[in-house]
């Protein structure tokens, strides 16, 4: 073999065997490091996870979205608005949508009633047994597992809600979405566009917003711009907006909770510089004799360089593959609450971790890196000194 | 000439309020195959000459030439690698890795020259053999007695086949007897050529017959040699 490498497997020997001598030490700095990228990890691989099921089920919402606005709120729109859409080139189709809040009594939180005109055969893919409804027969409804659970049927196919002025409305299930869309479907119940109107006396006239399809994907922020300028009291929200949305929402959350960590990863690079420049002098007497034996300050430090890398590669394997079973097995549940935010009916969502190159690069950078110059640059200190030291 | 020193001095801390003048104006030669020793009360400035001759850092001012290369000008770096070639250290304290087994302390010098395990070894094996404490190879140095230490200490400063021998009262923590055969051990590299440089107030090395020559230190200064 090559000297070079020969000398670089020599000093890479010496380096772990240093660790093994003071292996007491090191396991406990391995575990708490280890500890600190299983957080950051957790969080960057949530956050993957999140957004992506945003991603999947956004696919099958509408690709623009138009709502009246009056005084800054939500007010019905006019079914007839959609006429005036139809002269504009490039929109398909255009489908009122009535939708609203049912207050549950038993989680104390909204369940979402909302009602279409037609059904999307896409949203079939979404379900996880039954059918979408027929739209003909009056009552049938498909349930997202947050209301399964709440109403908790327990195998019965019919229940009943009050209406706002204390009469009741009878619903039959057909189907159930995927524990997978949990993220947009968990508080919701879909049915036809006449029964929502039933159940929340909202005219033909009128519905709660308007769903546009457009010819060409490609032009969707064109038409919307287009749909602003013709309608002027309306607000038109994207599916690429909506996308924005969720993963800045996510970002931020994100963000805020790594922000927490932070104070630990201090913490840690604190314990690290303290460990590392807090060389003992039994460790200041070792380099003094490795120097006067013919090592160079290089050899000494590549020796450190090692220890250190090995330990955060460890930890860096250890924290990571924690954060993924922390995801892929326990759904995330240390970050949940900061990450699901505010709804009532949290969703169960079955999660699958997205591990992206870059997450696992920005974990490397706020962990990794600092460990390695925290350990490395107070060895280069120590190894700087005479060698003479060790002959006093 | 092995080692040649003129007009040397050492100061240390130079230009601070705690300036040390260690050597002044020291001159010696010492040639091929010869064995000296360094003789002096502590504080008289043989491990401050030895150091400079060990490649350990260069004179304040004056010329020192080991093994033919001039050191007063040579950065750390070079320093080190002439030592690692032409030295062989063996100290007062023995300065053994106490974590690490008598084998691999034994190995250290080799691993930065890009040795393998298998031929370092090999060459560890046959210096403690010689020695007569390869039985202990694979004893902590920690777990071993003095005399058994030293041996350990001269096969490490050994095992690069060095030159040059420097001793830093060698015989400081040994009993006569062990004294006597580490003199034995002298004798033999002697035999062999290595040029020895020791530094000790202990009479049993000092009137040694393999010590060719005596320089006496005070203060910095030599006073006087005699054979």
């Amino acid at each position: 073999m090559n000297t070079g490498l020969e000398k670089q497997r020599n000093l890479l020997d010496y380096g772990l065997m240093s660790l093994w001598r003071r292996k007491t030490k090191n396991l406990s700095v391995l575990l708490v490091f280890a500890l600190v990228i299983f957080l950051m990890s957790s969080f960057q691989f949530l956050t993957g996870a999140l957004t992506d099921v945003a991603q999947q089920a956004l696919r099958l919402a509408p690709e623009i979205t138009v709502q009246r606005m009056v005084a800054g709120r939500q007010e019905q729109i006019p079914v007839s608005y959609g006429d005036t859409l139809q002269e504009i080139f490039g929109i398909r189709r255009v489908e009122p949508r009535v939708w609203g809040y049912h207050f549950s009594t038993t989680t104390g939180g909204n369940i979402t009633l909302l009602g279409v005109s037609s059904f999307d055969p896409r949203l079939e893919t979404a379900l996880l047994q039954g059918r979408l409804p027929n739209g003909s027969t009056a009552g049938e409804v498909v349930l997202g597992q947050g209301v399964v659970r709440d109403l908790d049927l327990q195998g019965r196919r019919k229940f009943s809600f009050f209406r706002p002025e204390l009469t009741q409305k009878t619903f039959t299930v057909t189907g159930e979405f995927k524990p997978e869309s949990e993220l947009l479907t968990a508080d919701l119940m879909v049915m036809s566009i006449a029964d929502t109107r039933d159940f929340f006396h909202i005219s033909d006239t009128y519905a709660t917003d308007l769903l546009v399809t457009v010819a060409n994907p490609a032009e969707i922020e064109t038409i919307a711009r287009k749909i602003a300028e013709l309608l002027p009291d309306t607000r038109v929200v994207t599916r690429p907006q909506i996308q924005k949305t969720y993963n800045v929402v996510f970002g931020w959350r994100s963000g805020f909770g790594s922000v927490c960590l932070l104070t630990g990863l201090a913490a840690f690079i604190i314990l690290a510089w303290d460990k590392a420049s807090g060389m003992t002098p039994e460790e200041k007497r070792e380099i003094g004799i490795l120097k006067l034996l013919g090592w160079q300050t290089s050899d000494v430090l590549a020796v450190r360089f090692y220890e250190s890398f090995a330990v955060s590669f460890l930890a860096l394997l250890l924290g990571c593959t924690l954060g993924y079973v922390h995801i892929a097995f326990f759904d995330g549940a240390l970050f949940r609450p900061v990450m699901f935010g505010w709804s009532v009916i949290t969703p169960h969502l079955h999660l699958v971790p997205v591990v992206r190159f870059g997450d696992v690069l920005l974990v490397i950078c706020f962990t990794v890196l600092p460990y390695l110059a925290v350990t490395v640059i107070p060895a280069w200190r120590a190894a700087s000194v005479p060698p003479d030291s060790a002959m006093r | 000439m092995m080692i040649s020193i003129h007009n040397v001095y050492k100061t240390y801390n130079q230009g601070l309020t705690n300036e040390v003048a260690a050597l002044h104006d020291i001159n010696l030669d010492v040639q091929r195959n010869e064995v000296i020793c360094l003789k002096g009360p502590s504080g008289s400035g043989k491990s401050t000459l030895l150091s400079i001759i060990g490649c350990v850092f260069p004179p304040t001012s004056g010329a020192a030439q080991v093994a033919g290369k001039k050191l007063s000008r040579l950065p750390d770096r070079f320093l080190t690698l002439h030592r690692r070639e032409y030295i062989g250290f063996i100290f007062q304290q023995f300065n053994l890795l106490p974590q690490l087994t008598v084998l691999d302390n034994v190995m250290l010098p080799l691993m930065v020259l890009g040795y393998s395990l298998e031929v370092r070894c090999e060459k560890a094996v046959v210096l403690l053999e010689r020695l007569g404490v390869d039985h202990r190879r694979h004893f902590l140095v920690s777990q071993i007695s003095g005399g058994e230490l030293q041996r350990v200490a001269i096969a490490r400063a050994l095992i690069n086949d060095p030159p040059i021998i420097l001793a830093d009262e060698p015989t400081a923590h040994l009993d006569q007897k062990l004294s006597e055969r580490f003199l034995g051990f002298m004798e033999e590299f002697k035999q062999e050529g290595k040029t020895i440089v020791m530094t000790s107030h202990d009479p049993l090395v000092v009137e040694h017959p393999c010590v060719d020559r005596v320089v006496e230190m005070m203060d910095g200064r030599t006073r006087s040699s005699c054979s």
